[in-house]
C-alpha cells in the first residue's frame, strides 16, 4: 500500500511538469497499473460467496446467482470479480463482475454442478463455495429433433420475402411465430409445405434493415410436442450503392451522383462573402459544391446526399482581382433524415500589398475586399501591434496607407479581419513584408501560386500527391524545386504546413 | 509571432532586468498544443482488446501534425482507425514501426482550432500485467496554419488506467455495415526526376472504422461500378496514394477501392484521357467475332463448292 501512495505521490509530483512552457515535455501519458500481491502488501482473499442458487431454465441453460462477496482485511483492494466452476473441474468455466451468470450450450436432462468463488483486485482467492447442482431440462424422447434451419446472417438488400426451412430427424408438424416460449397448441402460423421430415415456407412482408426472428416447434405424428423453440434468424442489408459516379482527371471534375435516393438537402451553409464572388463549399478538403454570391455578398451553398458522421467543411471566396481568400472551416456532425444549417460564416477579407519591400517613410498600402460598407480591421504584427479600421465601399472594396515610420526595419506581417452589422469575420490570410530601403513590388499571390505544383491554378489533391512522392526522399538535381517550399534541401511536415495554408480544393 | 528583449535604458530598472530575465527571450512557440489519450473505460481487462482515442486540443488553428508515440512492448496496437478524423489527407497512416512506435501524419487544411479534435482510435490489448507508460515523442510536430509552419510546443494529458484479470471490456457491439465516403480520384502528373509519370490520387473518408486500405485495378473494358462481379473480375493491387499508373498512356480505365475496418468498399472510376481504341470494348469485341464467323463462313462456303 506504501509503495501505491508512492507511486501515486511521484505522479502527482510529474504532471505539472507537463505544462511548464516553452519546454517540449516528455512526461508518461497513459498509465497502466496493476498490483501484484508482493507489491502490494493486500493478501487477504475475500468472503467465499453465499446462496448459491443454481436454476435450469431450458434445456441448454442453467442460470446461476450468489450473494455478494466481502473483501476484509487491511488494506483490501476490492471484490474484482468471480470465478464459476462446473462438475468440478480444476479450471473456472467463466468469470464475471456481477453475482449472476447464464452457462449456456449444455446437453438436455443431464445433471450439472457449480460453485462459485470470489478474488480481489490482486487476484487473492476466496475458497470455492459449496456445490449446487442441477439439471436440465429433458427433450422428451419421441418429440421431434429439429435442425438445417435456414435462412441465416444477412439476406440482400431489396429482398421482400425468402423461403424458411428446417429439418426433423422424424415425421412432424411445425409452426411458426414471433413470441418465444409459445406452447406448440398455441404458435398461430404452420408451415406451407410440413408433415415430413423437411419443412418450408414463404415468409413476406421483409424490409430492408429489419432483423426477422422466428420460433419454431414441431408435434410428431403421435402427437408428441418439442418443449422449446428452435430459433431460425435472418436479417436484411440496408442499402449501400457501392460505387460512385463521375472520374477525376486534373481538370473540374463534378461531384458523384448523390447517395440518397429521396436527393434531400442535408446542409445547408449560408453566409456572407464578396459582391458577386465565386464562393466554394469543400468537404472533407474536397470541392463539393460551389456558388455565387449576390451583390450584396450575402451566399447559400446546399448539398444533398451527404451521409452520417463528422465532417469537416471549409469555405472560400475569390475576390474582384481572382486572390483567394483564406479557408473558413467548421466541423459538423451530421445525422441522417435531417438538414443541417450553418450560417453566419462570414468570409474573411482579402489582403494584397502593393510592395513586398517598402522604402522607410514611404506609405505601404494594403488593398483588399470585403463585404459592401464593412468596417476592416487591418492589424499589423510588430513589437507594438498597430490596427487601423478602414471602410470598405458599396462594392466591397478597401484600401489602407500605412505610414511606415511606425515600423522598425526587418519583416513584419499584416492581416485584416471585417465586421459587417453584428457578424464578425475570421482573420485573414497573414501576409508578409519588409521595411527596408527601396520599393520593391509584390508579385501577384506568389506563396499561393508556389504550392500550386502542377500548374492548373489550384492547391488540391494533385498537388498533394507530388508532395507526397516526394517526401523523405532525396532531392536531387533532377527534382522539381517547388516541392521544399521552404527551401531547407528536404520536403519535410514543415513544407506540408506551408502547402496545406494554401490549400483551394 | 516573436517576442523581442526590450532595450533597458535607465539605471532604476534594475530589477526588471532581473524579471525580465526570468522570461525567455527570442521565444517563437508561443502557444501549446495539448495531446490527450482519452481511453473509453479506465478499468479494462488483458487480453482483451480496449478502445483508446487520441485527441488534440489547441488554441491556434494548427494544420500539420506528425505524431510519434512509443507503444510497450508488452501493448498489442491491433488497429488504429482514422474515422472520422479531422485530419483528410494522411501524409504517413498510421503505422507501428520496427521501433514499436506508432507513427501518423497529415494535413488538416483550413487549420484546426479546438478541443477535442479526433485524430485517430487505437485498438489495444495488454498481453501483461504491470506498470507500463505510452510516451508521446518528442520528435513529434504539430505547426499552425499561418502560412510559416510555427511549430507548437506540446504539452501531453496524462491517464491513469488499471488492468485487471477477468474484467469484459466495453465492444462495439453495432457493426459497421456503411460504405466509406463517395470520392473522387485526380490524375496528376508527379515530376519524378525524368519525363514525369502518371499517377492516380485519391484519398477516401469513412465515418465508423475509418479507412483501412486501399486497392487500384486499370482495365481496358469498361466495367459497371455497381456489379459486385464484375468488380471481382477486375485485376486488383494494392495500393497508396499518389499510385503510378502501369498504363501511362492514360488509355485504360482507372478503379480505385477504398475499404474500411469492417471490410465494406467503396468503388470510384477514373475514365481514360486518351481515347481507347474502339475495338477495346465489349461491343467492339462482338463486332470482331461476328465479322470473323462470317468471313469463315463465307469462306468455308468457297471451299465446299470448290470440293463438290
Amino acid at each position: 500500500m506504501k509503495k501505491f501512495l508512492l507511486v501515486i505521490l511521484i505522479g502527482i509530483i510529474l504532471a505539472p511538469q507537463a505544462w511548464v512552457r516553452g519546454a517540449v515535455s516528455l512526461t508518461s501519458n497513459l498509465r497502466i497499473t496493476v498490483c501484484n500481491g508482493s507489491d502490494c502488501g493486500d493478501d487477504t482473499p475475500p468472503s467465499v460467496p453465499t446462496n448459491l442458487v443454481v436454476t435450469a431454465v431450458t434445456t441448454s441453460q442453467i442460470n446461476l446467482s450468489w450473494d455478494a462477496s466481502i473483501d476484509p482485511g487491511s488494506p483490501a483492494s476490492g471484490v474484482s470479480g468471480y470465478a464459476i466452476y462446473r462438475n468440478g473441474g480444476a479450471s473456472a468455466i467463466a468469470t464475471t463482475t456481477g453475482t449472476s451468470y447464464s452457462d449456456t450450450g449444455l446437453s438436455s436432462g443431464t445433471l450439472y454442478s457449480y460453485s462459485v468463488l470470489a478474488y480481489d483486485a490482486i487476484l487473492n482467492e476466496s475458497a470455492q463455495s459449496s456445490t449446487v447442482s442441477t439439471t436440465t431440462i429433458s427433450i422428451p424422447s419421441n418429440a421431434p429433433v429439429p435442425s438445417n434451419g435456414s435462412p441465416s446472417g444477412s439476406l440482400a438488400a431489396g429482398t421482400t420475402q425468402t423461403t424458411v426451412s428446417l429439418d426433423t430427424d422424424i415425421a412432424a408438424t411445425c409452426r411458426y411465430g414471433t413470441t418465444a416460449g409459445t406452447a406448440y397448441v398455441g404458435i398461430p402460423n404452420t408451415f406451407g409445405t410440413t408433415g415430413g421430415t423437411s419443412h418450408s415456407t414463404i415468409v413476406a412482408g421483409l424490409a430492408n434493415g429489419i432483423t426477422k426472428t422466428l420460433y419454431v416447434r414441431c408435434q410428431s405424428s403421435t402427437n408428441v410436442p418439442m418443449t422449446s423453440d428452435y430459433v431460425i434468424s435472418f436479417s436484411i442489408a440496408s442499402p449501400s450503392s457501392s460505387s460512385s459516379g463521375g472520374g477525376g482527371g486534373g481538370g473540374a471534375g463534378s461531384p458523384p451522383s448523390p447517395v440518397n435516393p429521396a436527393n434531400q438537402v442535408n446542409v445547408i451553409v449560408r453566409g456572407i462573402a464578396y459582391p458577386g464572388s465565386r464562393v466554394s463549399l469543400l468537404k472533407d478538403g474536397q470541392t463539393a459544391a460551389t456558388t455565387q454570391s449576390g451583390p450584396d455578398a450575402r451566399f447559400e451553398v446546399q448539398l444533398s446526399g451527404v451521409g452520417e458522421g463528422t465532417f469537416t467543411f471549409s469555405v472560400w471566396a475569390m475576390d474582384k482581382n481572382g486572390i483567394r481568400s483564406a479557408l473558413y472551416p467548421f466541423t459538423v456532425t451530421l445525422t441522417s433524415g435531417a438538414t443541417t444549417v450553418i450560417s453566419g460564416v462570414f468570409i474573411p477579407p482579402t489582403v494584397s500589398l502593393e510592395y513586398e519591400t517598402v522604402k522607410r517613410g514611404d506609405p505601404l498600402r494594403v488593398i483588399g475586399q470585403s463585404a459592401p460598407q464593412a468596417k476592416v480591421s487591418v492589424i499589423f504584427h510588430s513589437d507594438t501591434e498597430i490596427i487601423e479600421d478602414v471602410s470598405a465601399d458599396a462594392q466591397g472594396l478597401w484600401t489602407y496607407a500605412l505610414d511606415t515610420l511606425r515600423l522598425d526595419y526587418g519583416d513584419h506581417t499584416t492581416q485584416a479581419r471585417s465586421v459587417s452589422n453584428k457578424d464578425i469575420s475570421t482573420l485573414s490570410k497573414l501576409v508578409s513584408f519588409k521595411v527596408g530601403t527601396e520599393n520593391v513590388v509584390a508579385k501577384k499571390e506568389v506563396q499561393a501560386s508556389k504550392s500550386d505544383m502542377n500548374g492548373d491554378n489550384r492547391v488540391d489533391l494533385a498537388d498533394f500527391s507530388i508532395m507526397l512522392f516526394w517526401y523523405k526522399r532525396t532531392l536531387t538535381g533532377k527534382s522539381p524545386a517547388g516541392v521544399d517550399l521552404n527551401k531547407d534541401g528536404k520536403v519535410d511536415l514543415v513544407d506540408f504546413s506551408i502547402f496545406a495554408y494554401n490549400w483551394t480544393g | 509571432m516573436t517576442t523581442r528583449c526590450r532595450p533597458i535604458h535607465t539605471a532604476y530598472t534594475l530589477a526588471l532586468v532581473f524579471l525580465l530575465a526570468a522570461i525567455p527571450c527570442g521565444m517563437s512557440e508561443a502557444h501549446a498544443a495539448t495531446i490527450a489519450f482519452d481511453p473509453q473505460e479506465t478499468t479494462v481487462g488483458m487480453a482483451q482488446p480496449f478502445l483508446v482515442g487520441i485527441t488534440i486540443d489547441s488554441d491556434v488553428a494548427v494544420n500539420t501534425i506528425r505524431a510519434i508515440i512509443d507503444v510497450p512492448e508488452s501493448m498489442d496496437v491491433l488497429e488504429a482507425s482514422d474515422g472520422n478524423s479531422i485530419v483528410n489527407f494522411w501524409v504517413e497512416r498510421p503505422h507501428i514501426t520496427n521501433s514499436h512506435q506508432l507513427v501518423f501524419a497529415g494535413i488538416i487544411p483550413g487549420g484546426f482550432a479546438g478541443n477535442k479534435g479526433k485524430l485517430i482510435t487505437l485498438t489495444v490489448r495488454a498481453k501483461k500485467l504491470g506498470t507500463f507508460d505510452f510516451i508521446f515523442n518528442p520528435s513529434s510536430g504539430i505547426y499552425a496554419n499561418d502560412g510559416s509552419a510555427t511549430r507548437q510546443s506540446i504539452a501531453s494529458r496524462p491517464v491513469r488506467l488499471n488492468v485487471v484479470a477477468g474484467k469484459e471490456n466495453i465492444r462495439n457491439s453495432i457493426p459497421d455495415t456503411t460504405a466509406p465516403e463517395t470520392f473522387v480520384p485526380v490524375l496528376a502528373q508527379i515530376p519524378d526526376g525524368g519525363k514525369g509519370s502518371w499517377a492516380v490520387s485519391f484519398e477516401a473518408q469513412d465515418k465508423s472504422s475509418g479507412i483501412s486500405s486501399y486497392e487500384v485495378a486499370e482495365s481496358f473494358v469498361r466495367i459497371d461500378p455497381l456489379n459486385t462481379r464484375s468488380i471481382a473480375r477486375l485485376k486488383w493491387r494494392p495500393a497508396r496514394s499518389p499510385y503510378i499508373l502501369a498504363d501511362q498512356q492514360l488509355s485504360s480505365h482507372i478503379y480505385i477501392r477504398a475499404i474500411d475496418g469492417n471490410g465494406n468498399d467503396r468503388v470510384a472510376h477514373v475514365a481514360p484521357r486518351a481515347v481507347p481504341s474502339w475495338y477495346r470494348t465489349p461491343g467492339g469485341y462482338i463486332l470482331i467475332a461476328l465479322v470473323l464467323f462470317f468471313a469463315l463462313y463465307a469462306l468455308s462456303k468457297r471451299l465446299h463448292w470448290k470440293l463438290e
